[in-house]
């Protein structure tokens, strides 16, 4: 297994707090990788410390470079791309201008291709093409915000707690294309999510985030068998 | 039914100024969300810069182009050196610091260009000579007026197709509406901000030197009121839309010409007229706020959850 991230006592955190106290993680190229935690736990301190958007300590480093010092836009031209907690669409702009804008960093001339192949992917969003981003339900705006993260091509995909906020079914299926671009396309994903039935079933690895700390990593089925996590995140 | 078109031209051109002026505003706001006060007096110094090369014996369109460049590498410097580090303290300190650039470029352009307190002779860029005009239905229209409407109209279809066309356009719209998104998709929004306060000088520079060019004079004080006014155009029209600062602009212009010249025989003319007519588009700006809080062309934050 190639590791295709590699997190080494990564602390970070908003102006004077600390949320983050030292994580170590990895995620190898081609899982999809969970992080499981309550509220507050840091998981989107997490995202955030890898997509450069937050000032951070430690190292991390991916493909082989390190990116701890790198901005926001440099990280994206490197291959990882974030669908922000809260999903984060252009509300103004219309659904295929989102999609335009998650092509920034490219300058192949493939976009509208691509446009079209997520068009398949996700064809509500093919129904919604020139309407504002804003109008979408809260799934169909989900569904644009991975859209517009795969448009840069990236070779990490890193997912905000995808459930937030949406019904079970929406989800469900959310879940599902996911699993699928993981298994068809072979993306590398790294997931924070809440919803542990439904995280385990999609993960490979899994962390559990406590406190700003990992708590216990391990296969998803270590994790799923451990009583402490059942306890937690499970309900038995 | 003459006097009434002739009101009507004469409040296109003074309206065209504050559409060029409000064009800037909305540049800026659309990256920053803040209305940069000093737009007006940005103006008024790359127009002294434009008098001062014209001065030195440089035709005035190469003394515009000159200056426009200049304002493009001042309005970046602004953005970089002051407005970027007092983003970063609090939300509210650019505006603090766009007040207080006002005040420091009016009075680095009187400090610079001494004579700019009483006034200085400023040529027009198109043809003025009293008996330049077209008659239109029996109204003049002077050729001047027509040309820098043209300007407006030209700047205005060029912000289009750079806002909607172009991939600098479509980032700029991205961090307008979500900055944190827009760096998440690899937008360097930092040189966005800059790109767009260097664009807005630009728009500024030309405002100025046709505004200079139709009083045929630029003092310190010219820009003060056509900043206030822009503001108001800008905000009646939407302060995010292009389209609607240039609409806003010229209703503007129109309506003061229109209250300026209302005729004293009809009623209510001890309230309505030259002195009151900024009173009276205020007054109308207001009502427009009340029902449309976004103004006429302003997208209203449509988001479902």
């Amino acid at each position: 297994m190639v590791t295709l991230l590699r997190v080494r006592d990564l602390s970070a955190g908003y102006g004077p707090v600390e949320v983050l106290h030292g994580i170590d993680l990895d995620v190898d190229a081609g899982e999809v990788a969970v992080i499981l935690g309550a509220n507050g736990a840091g998981k989107t301190t997490t995202m955030r410390a890898i997509s450069g958007m937050i000032p951070r300590r430690g190292v991390i480093e991916f493909a082989g470079e390190i990116i701890t010092k790198s901005s926001p836009d440099g990280i994206v031209r490197l291959g990882i791309a974030q669908v922000p907690q809260g999903r984060g669409t252009f509300t103004d702009l219309t659904v295929e201008d989102n999609l335009r804008a998650g092509a920034y960093v490219r300058h192949d001339q493939e976009v509208a291709s691509d446009i079209a192949l997520w068009y398949e992917t996700f064809p509500r969003l093919a129904d919604r093409r020139s309407q504002k981003a804003g109008t979408l339900s809260g799934g169909e705006q989900q569904m644009l915000a991975i859209a517009r993260a795969l448009m840069s091509r990236p070779k990490l995909l890193l997912c905000d707690e995808p459930s937030l906020g949406l019904a079970p079914l929406i989800t469900k299926e959310l879940f599902q294309i996911i699993k699928r671009l993981n298994e068809q396309r072979g993306l590398t994903v790294l997931l924070v999510e809440q919803n542990a039935n439904l995280a385990l079933d999609i993960a490979h690895h899994v962390c559990l985030l406590e406190s700003g700390r990992i708590a216990a990593a391990g296969s998803a089925a270590e994790i799923a068998d451990d009583d402490a996590v059942r306890r937690a995140y499970l309900g038995a | 039914m003459k006097d009434i078109l002739q009101y009507v031209l004469d409040g296109l051109s003074i309206g065209s100024i504050y559409a060029l002026v409000a064009l800037g505003l909305v540049v800026v706001y659309r990256g920053t969300g803040h209305i940069n006060f000093a737009q007006g007096e940005m103006a008024l110094f790359a127009t002294l810069v434009t008098w001062w090369l014209h001065d030195q014996g440089l035709p005035l369109l190469l003394a515009m182009v000159i200056s426009a460049a200049l304002a493009f590498i001042g309005g970046a410097l602004i953005e970089v050196g002051l407005m970027r580090p007092a983003e970063k303290r609090s939300a509210f300190a650019p505006v603090v610091i766009a007040i207080g650039l006002f005040q420091a470029l009016n009075s680095l352009s009187g400090l610079l260009f001494p004579k700019s307190g009483q006034g200085l002779p400023f040529p027009s860029l198109f043809p003025n000579k009293p008996d330049d005009f077209v008659r239109i239905f029996g109204a003049s229209w002077r050729v001047e007026r027509i040309g820098v409407l043209a300007v407006v109209l030209a700047i205005t279809a060029l912000l289009f197709v750079l806002f909607q066309k172009t991939k600098i356009g479509l980032a700029m719209r991205t961090v307008a509406n979500n900055p944190a998104s827009a760096k998440l998709v690899g937008v360097p929004t930092n040189k966005i901000l800059m790109f767009s306060w260097a664009l807005a000088a630009v728009i500024g520079s030309i405002g100025g030197a046709l505004k200079a060019g139709i009083d045929t004079n630029v003092s310190i004080g010219s820009m003060f009121s056509v900043f206030l006014l822009a503001s108001a155009a800008a905000t009646l029209g939407g302060l995010d839309s292009p389209g609607g600062a240039v609409i806003g602009g010229l209703s503007l212009g129109v309506i003061e010409s229109l209250v300026g010249n209302y005729p004293k025989n009809w009623p209510a003319s001890e309230w309505i007229g030259i002195e009151t007519k900024r009173a009276v588009a205020f007054l109308i700006i207001l009502v427009v706020l009340l029902l449309r809080p976004a103004g006429l062309f302003g997208s209203a934050k449509v988001e479902r959850v």
